[in-house]
C-alpha cells in the first residue's frame, strides 16, 4: 500500500481533478518533490521563492499539524494538504 | 431604516480560562451579579434549547448577557448571525460594507431581493430584527479595518471571523490578541470549510496557523450557500459553547471537511513561539 496525498479543492483542477495522488515511499519532502514533478503546475502554489512549501500552506499528517517534512510516510498515510481559505 | 454605532461598555468581562484539553470545558467568565434574569416570553422562546444538558437557565442567561462580533455579515457570518440572534445572544455588533448586489443571494441569506442596491447592513438588521426583536444590534456600515477593529473587538465578548480577505482576518486576529477576546475562525472555498476556535494565550492565533496570505487568493471564489452555512451553524455552535460553558470547543484543533465528499478531519494545532501577534503572551494551561 503507497502513502497518498489528500488535494485541497483549490489545487484539484492541477491534478486533473484528483483528490487523492498516490505517492512512493519516502519523506514527505520527497513525497511533495514526486507530486510537484508530475503535476508541475503546482510549483506555484507549493514553492516558496526558496524552494520551501510556502508559509501559508500547512500539512497535517496523522491527526497533526506537521512542521518537519522529513518525516516519513508510511504505507497507508493520507498528507493532507491545506491551502489557505477565506471564503465568508 | 437607521442604525447607529455605540459604544457601549463591555458588561462581562473575559479572563484566560484554566485548562482547555479535549475534555474540558470552557467558558468566557461572567459576573452572575450583572446577569439579567430570563422573562417568561424568553424561556417560552427558548424552552426547546433550555432542556439541553449543559446549557439550561444559566446558560441562556450568559447567552443574554453577552456580545459577539461578527465580521462580515454576508455566506458565513450572516448565517453565524442569525443562529446567535435565533438561540437569543444578547448583543451583535455586525461589520459588513456596501450595497445588496445580485450575485449575493446565492449564499448571503440576510439580504433580500427588495434590498437589491441599497446598504447591505440594513437588510441584515431588519431580517435579524424580524427572528427576535429582543436583540441588540450595533450596525457598522464598514468592513473590518485597522481604524475600527480595536473598538470594536474591545467592546465584544467574543468575535467571529467570517471576511472573504485575509487583510480583514489578520486585523481582527491582532485586535482579539490585544484584547484577549476569543475569535472563532471560519471560513470556506468550494466545497470545502475550515472551523478552529482561538483562545488567546492557550491556543494557536490565526497568525501561527496562516503567517502569510496566499498570493493567489481571489476577492471571488466558488460557493453554494448551503457550504458557507453550514461552517456558519458550526461556528454559532462554537460561540454558544464558548460563552456558556457548554460541551468542548474546537480549542487547539483544526476541523476541515469536504462536502464534496463527506469527509471530516480534526487536526491538532500549536503555538508558534516566534508568532508576531501572539508569541509574547504567556502560555496559559
Ligand atoms: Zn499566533
Amino acid at each position: 500500500m503507497m502513502a497518498k496525498i489528500r488535494i485541497p479543492a483549490a489545487l484539484r483542477a492541477h491534478v486533473h481533478e484528483q483528490i487523492y495522488v498516490e505517492v512512493p515511499s519516502g519523506t514527505v519532502r520527497q513525497a511533495l518533490d514526486y507530486l510537484i514533478q508530475e503535476y508541475p503546475a503546482l510549483t506555484a502554489y507549493l514553492t516558496d521563492s526558496g524552494g520551501s512549501l510556502p508559509a501559508h500552506v500547512n500539512l497535517f499528517l496523522r491527526g497533526h499539524q506537521l512542521e518537519d517534512v522529513t518525516v516519513q510516510l508510511n504505507p497507508g498515510d493520507e498528507l493532507y494538504i491545506a491551502t489557505a481559505m477565506a471564503g465568508g | 431604516m437607521h442604525f447607529k454605532l455605540h459604544h457601549a461598555m463591555l458588561r462581562v468581562g473575559y479572563n484566560v480560562p484554566t485548562l482547555i484539553s479535549s475534555t474540558t470545558t470552557y467558558s468566557i467568565p461572567m459576573n452572575s451579579g450583572n446577569l439579567e434574569p430570563l422573562s417568561d416570553e424568553e424561556r417560552a422562546i427558548y424552552e426547546w434549547q433550555l432542556s439541553v444538558p449543559g446549557f439550561g437557565v444559566v446558560g441562556q442567561t450568559k447567552l443574554k448577557a453577552a456580545t459577539a462580533l461578527v465580521s462580515r455579515v454576508g455566506g458565513v457570518g450572516g448565517l453565524v448571525a442569525y443562529q446567535l440572534a435565533a438561540a437569543g445572544i444578547g448583543r451583535l455588533i455586525l461589520a459588513h460594507a456596501g450595497n445588496v448586489k445580485s450575485s449575493d443571494l446565492n449564499r448571503q441569506l440576510l439580504m433580500t431581493y427588495d434590498w437589491l442596491g441599497k446598504p447591505r447592513i440594513e437588510s441584515i438588521i431588519r431580517r435579524l430584527k424580524e427572528l427576535n426583536p429582543r436583540v441588540e444590534i450595533v450596525g457598522v456600515p464598514e468592513n473590518i479595518n485597522v481604524d475600527n477593529a480595536s473598538r470594536l473587538v474591545s467592546q465584544s465578548d467574543v468575535v467571529i471571523d467570517c471576511a472573504p480577505l485575509f487583510e480583514e482576518r489578520f486585523e481582527l486576529n491582532r485586535q482579539s490578541i490585544v484584547h484577549r477576546k476569543p475569535m472563532v475562525e471560519c471560513a470556506m472555498y468550494d466545497l470545502e470549510a475550515h472551523l478552529t476556535t482561538f483562545i488567546p494565550g492557550v491556543t494557536p492565533c490565526l497568525a501561527c496557523l496562516l503567517p502569510e496570505k496566499p498570493p493567489t487568493w481571489t476577492r471571488q471564489f466558488p460557493v453554494f450557500g448551503a457550504v458557507a452555512g453550514s461552517v456558519a451553524c458550526l461556528a454559532a455552535m462554537e460561540v454558544i459553547k464558548v460563552i456558556s460553558g457548554l460541551g468542548t470547543p474546537l480549542s487547539g484543533r483544526l476541523l476541515r471537511y469536504d462536502l464534496r465528499t463527506m469527509e471530516f478531519h480534526r487536526f491538532g494545532i500549536s503555538r508558534k513561539s516566534d508568532c508576531p501577534i501572539c508569541g509574547h503572551l504567556e502560555e496559559r494551561k
